[in-house]
């Protein structure tokens, strides 16, 4: 054996390079073609958003429109301003209690061979980051621990106050450089809508935000730091403001430049 | 008078080729496929013993090349190939994936019946044979440091020059000879002992 000699390599199928060759291309293009229908959009678009503006602006009290659906405010991103919800690292016995006592709930709640044997044992938990963050909309708590872990067999963990969070990974094939769970609830009184956001993300990305648009006004963007490719971040808005129930989120990755490389709006 | 006609028709510079990434021509990508798809898939199969996993490399890294350029403009090829471009990515997106594939691993173990079954032709079996053999030599190349082992892939295996390697590893060539140096003097004592 000669380990500076390459290990011989048996080629890349002809017909499957091929296949894949078309099928990049195909995607790529499909990505980035513009339809000719497109200006005809644009423009109507164009009409309907200074129409709605007008709406909007005459309405004195913002009453549901009179097809009976509210208008959701349209704030740029830009102008939002930002909350960092940072508090910086948990201590090392605050985050092992609490990885103990997340994966004790998931082993309750696991269904049979849901993980492979020993991945719920806390005794092979690697503790990987925990940090707090403020806690939005939760009455009488002021912050909130997210952290993640590794246990046997690599499993890995996404806690927040001791509670595994759903999320998706990220790697080959993933579209988006942020993937995650959200979800949104009424909560408090008075009640605020609270949403939130539970991911995994490249490496590239270095913060996720996420604000809540409604009726009568957005939320902030609240900031969180990307912690070991993952993280969680709430918003709140009051109901007030999100009448009849309207609202979207709207969720951004940014990297170290401020720049954004993914954004989505759902809700 | 005589005349001659090119053998075949003169093909792009990897420059030329880069400049029509830069302005984001879909058939820019293709081309670059078919230039380096076999040697990045070589790369990857050496590097991870597995042609499964090689394959999906191969996607992901030509997807993620594609994306750099639509993210923003990374000016002039600063080189004379594109390739140790290719591979610092196929590198990246290896590293990056190395754990969502053990997860799936165990995911797979973790089913009642296997979701696929053995093939039995020729192709297959070559291939299985194949990867054997680089497991076993990546079993006895792995007694060498992380950063060594990468640089003989990339220098011994994927028959990269110096200076292509020290663009893949991001470090200066006088780091890369370095390595190899060390390596060298380990690799007599690794081959006696896997022998």
């Amino acid at each position: 054996m000669n380990l500076t000699t390459p290990p011989p390599v048996e080629p890349l199928d002809p017909d499957y390079a091929t296949d894949v060759q078309h099928d990049l291309v195909r995607r790529v293009r499909k990505k980035r073609r513009v339809p000719a229908w497109t200006p005809v959009l644009a423009a109507a678009c164009g009409i309907a958003v200074i129409v709605a503006g007008g709406v909007f602006i005459s309405r004195s009290n913002n009453e549901p429109s009179p097809a009976g659906r509210p208008t959701i405010v349209q704030v740029p991103a830009g102008t939002s301003p930002t909350q960092s919800l940072d508090l910086g690292p948990a201590s090392g016995n605050e985050a092992s209690v609490a990885a103990v006592a997340c994966l004790a709930k998931e082993a309750a709640a696991a269904k049979p061979n849901q993980y492979p044997g020993g991945s719920l044992d806390p005794a092979t938990i690697q503790l990987k980051s925990a940090r707090w963050i403020k806690a939005l909309g939760l009455p009488g708590r002021e912050r909130q621990l997210v952290q993640s872990f590794m246990t046997a067999n690599y499993v890995w963990f996404l806690c927040v106050d001791g509670k595994a969070e759903p999320y998706q990974g990220v790697g080959d094939g993933a579209t988006d450089d942020v993937v995650g769970s959200w979800s949104w609830s009424n909560v408090g009184s008075p009640s605020v809508l609270r949403a939130t956001f539970a991911f995994r993300s490249l490496a590239i990305v270095t913060r996720v935000e996420l604000r809540i648009r409604g009726t009568e006004g957005a939320s902030p963007w609240s900031v969180v730091s990307v912690a070991d490719r993952g993280g969680y971040v709430t918003a709140v808005l009051p109901d007030a403001q999100a009448r009849h129930g309207s609202a979207k989120v709207d969720i951004r990755g940014l990297d170290k430049t401020g720049k954004v490389l993914f954004e989505k709006t759902v809700g | 008078m005589t005349s001659s006609r090119p053998e075949k028709p003169p093909t792009a510079r990897d420059g030329d080729l880069w400049d029509a990434l830069r302005r984001q021509e879909p058939e820019a990508l293709g081309e670059l496929f078919s230039r380096y798809a076999a040697a990045v898939h070589a790369y990857a199969v050496r590097h991870t013993g597995s042609y499964a996993y090689a394959d999906d490399a191969v996607q992901a890294a030509f997807v993620t090349a594609w994306r750099h350029f639509g993210r923003s403009d990374p000016g002039p090829l600063k080189y004379d190939t594109a390739l140790p471009w290719l591979l610092a990515i196929a590198r990246n997106e290896l590293r990056n994936t190395a754990r969502a594939r053990r997860r799936l691993t165990q995911f797979l173990l973790r089913q009642p019946a296997p979701l696929s079954h053995p093939d039995h032709a020729e192709s297959v079996a070559a291939r299985v044979d194949s990867e054997k053999h680089i497991q076993a030599v990546r079993a006895a190349l792995s007694a060498l440091p992380a950063h060594e082992r990468e640089t003989v892939e990339l220098v011994y295996w994927a028959e990269l020059s110096i200076a292509d390697a020290a663009v893949v590893l991001g470090v200066a060539e006088g780091t890369v000879k370095a390595r190899l140096s060390r390596a060298r003097r380990r690799l007599p004592a690794l081959l006696e002992e896997h022998r």
